[in-house]
């Protein structure tokens, strides 16, 4: 738990935007996001602010998933009802950059079996590395709904020349527990890459797509 | 009361308190003194020490020719400094005004050095990399620049090629120059140059979706680079086809974000990619299959150097040992970086301490290691370019001038190989 940031402000925060999202119902559903304002950094010297973290609970839900995968993988795929390519289907696209655009945007996220992730540039060229959907590797020691759920609950954080940065971390769908959860586990993170830790921090933010910010610090 | 109670209502609406006050994290070892000169059996103390900068640059890059000779540091500040290091490994500063201060040429008013490296293997013709997206060519018995690559930008050409740099390399025939750009309006490529010619030869822009960070060309084989980005793609070419479809032999997914890539090369012969990554973690693949050998995660690192705190854990280079093997160098951001470690991958999943570098004064941004004498080369966010020895004689380092280095006499046994 992060210690600089009281349990009571996160609950209290979390609270206040899920009222706010309850108040006014919106067409869609509303993603919770973090927000750190940085300072004493400069990004033109010093070390990138950049990774991935994994929370416990899916932020994103709506996530689709594709597995390229050898016989095996496929079938498993098709018993648990998660759309699968084969080596095969991957030929076919025969490098064709519209085709493997195509495939690239219709999924949010891969997972390749080991003898088809090595196969990948040869079958499809750098159309996935271009569209930043180059898959992770699902290896048979590892469950594939849990590597899928792993993807799905892994976000992506980078800090550009601005020094603030919001990650998704949630919806207003999920329980206040679960978002308490990820916000504590992804500030610790994000705060644990910093040179001097807080001393780097200005402030943290949480926020709803369209309800207002709550400070938390 | 109500005195009270105004207290506690102005007391309310002051701002929450500044994070300056923060105290930093506690950090110590996990074991005791002895216990940890016994675990890390080689103990590093700095041969020489030179300040680069007496304002706040950090220095970023340093570099060496193939013999160890000479070395240059990038700074922040765009200056650059060079060295040339005894067999002794003491520092002495030459051609203080060969290599001038760098000014901006495009839009952007503040950049930094993003590469330095020596071409031929000679210790006389210097590359210098600035993020503005130019790499100049210098040659260290004459004055001024001797060349000068950077991309043509044509206003709405496809595709649009991003103009800054974040790090470049030159092949092992010194032929070859690729630099590596940040991502703009979706696009992030690799130029490639030819040196003799001085002209742009061509660029990749589908490999990477994100920010290149690092580019090496394979130490021996001219045509073998790998890239790394922040989108956590490691891609390795063969740049002697044509097409970028045809060059790309290999993508390796890090699933994070890499920062820095090495070459290495394994019991079997085999050439091997390793990557750190910016949350600290690392990676190895083998180059020709794509399977990956090793990895290890921050906490199991910070482990491995006998500290507590994986928060305050940073992991600087990996370097080759004179018999193949590689060792990791960590530091910690404790207390501005004072310890500083290494140790070696054992296998798959053990990591054994290697060596301790007692006297560290800054947080190590980049690292050189020469195995044939065992010796280190660091500079970092003080300023200081530091050579490390495990000699016990240490000539005390009052030879160059703008020294002010003072080694820490503390009494070390340090054991023989």
């Amino acid at each position: 738990m992060a210690s600089k940031v009281s349990r009571d402000t996160l609950y209290e925060g979390v609270s206040g935007i899920l009222e706010h999202s309850l108040k006014k119902k919106r067409g869609f559903l509303e993603t919770v996001e973090l927000q750190i304002g940085l300072k004493n950094y400069d990004p033109q010297k010093d070390k990138r602010f950049s990774g991935t973290v994994k929370l416990k609970h899916i932020p994103r839900p709506k996530m689709k998933v594709c597995i390229l995968g050898d016989q095996q993988h496929c079938d498993e795929a098709n018993a648990n009802n998660v759309e699968c390519m084969d080596a095969e289907a991957l030929k076919k696209l025969n490098k064709n950059k519209k085709l493997v655009k195509k495939l690239a945007k219709s999924y949010d996220a891969f997972l390749a079996s080991e003898s088809l992730i090595k196969q990948i540039p040869r079958l499809l060229g750098p159309g996935l590395n271009k569209a930043g959907k180059f898959p992770a590797l699902l290896s048979h020691q590892e469950s594939m709904m849990a590597k899928i759920e792993e993807v799905k609950s892994t976000i992506k954080f980078q800090m550009k020349k601005v020094l603030c940065l919001s990650v998704a971390v949630g919806h207003v769908g999920m329980k206040q527990d679960e978002l308490v959860q990820n916000i504590s586990l992804s500030i610790n993170f994000l705060v644990s890459l910093l040179k001097k830790n807080w001393q780097n921090v200005r402030s943290l933010h949480i926020k709803s797509s369209m309800g207002p910010p709550q400070r938390l610090y | 009361m109500a005195a009270f109670d105004k207290y506690v209502d102005e007391a309310a609406l002051i701002a929450l308190p500044s994070s300056d006050d923060e105290a930093d994290i506690d950090d110590e070892d996990t074991c005791s003194a002895p216990e940890l000169t016994a675990q890390f059996q080689l103990h590093f103390k700095p041969q020489d020490e030179s300040v680069v900068s007496l304002k706040h640059d950090y220095v970023l890059k340093i570099c060496a020719d193939s013999t160890f000779v000479r070395i240059a540091a990038g700074l922040s500040s765009t200056a650059v400094q060079l060295y040339d290091l005894s067999t002794a490994g003491d520092l002495s500063a030459v051609y203080l005004d060969r290599v001038p201060k760098i000014l901006p040429t495009g839009k952007r008013k503040v950049i930094t050095i993003c590469g330095v490296g020596f071409l031929d293997s000679g210790p006389d013709t210097l590359l210098v990399g600035t993020t503005d997206g130019v790499v100049r060519l210098f040659d260290l018995r004459t004055t001024g620049e001797q060349a000068r690559f950077e991309y043509n930008h044509v206003k709405n050409a496809f595709p649009v090629i991003p103009k800054s740099m974040t790090c470049f390399d030159c092949n092992a025939n010194g032929r070859i120059l690729c630099t590596g750009t940040e991502e703009y309006s979706n696009n992030a490529c690799l130029l490639f140059y030819d040196v003799r010619e001085r002209k742009h030869l061509g660029a990749y822009f589908e490999s990477h979706s994100d920010d290149v960070t690092s580019i090496r060309f394979h130490p021996r084989k001219p045509d073998l680079l790998c890239s790394g980005a922040t989108d956590g793609l490691i891609n390795v070419y063969n740049i002697q086809e044509n097409f970028e479809d045809e060059a790309l032999l290999n993508t390796f997914n890090t699933e994070s974000s890499v920062q820095r890539l090495n070459w290495h090369r394994n019991v079997f012969e085999q050439d091997v990619i390793s990557c750190i990554t910016h949350t600290n973690d690392f990676k190895s693949y083998e180059c020709q299959e794509g399977d990956e050998l090793a990895a290890f995660e921050r906490s199991a690192i910070t482990e491995s150097i006998r500290r507590k705190n994986a928060a305050n854990f940073n992991l600087i280079n990996a370097h080759n040992l004179e018999d193949n093997g590689v060792f990791l160098l960590a530091g910690t951001n404790f207390n501005k970086g004072e310890i500083m470690r290494s140790v070696s991958i054992s296998n798959k999943e053990t990591l054994t301490p290697l060596a301790n570098f007692v006297g560290n004064k800054q947080i190590v941004r980049d690292s050189l290691y020469d195995s044939k004498r065992n010796l280190l080369v660091t500079g970092g966010e003080s300023g200081i370019v530091t050579v490390w020895t495990t000699n016990t004689s240490s000539t005390s380092a009052s030879s160059s001038k703008d020294l002010k280095s003072k080694t820490k006499s503390k009494s070390h046994k340090t054991t023989p190989y």
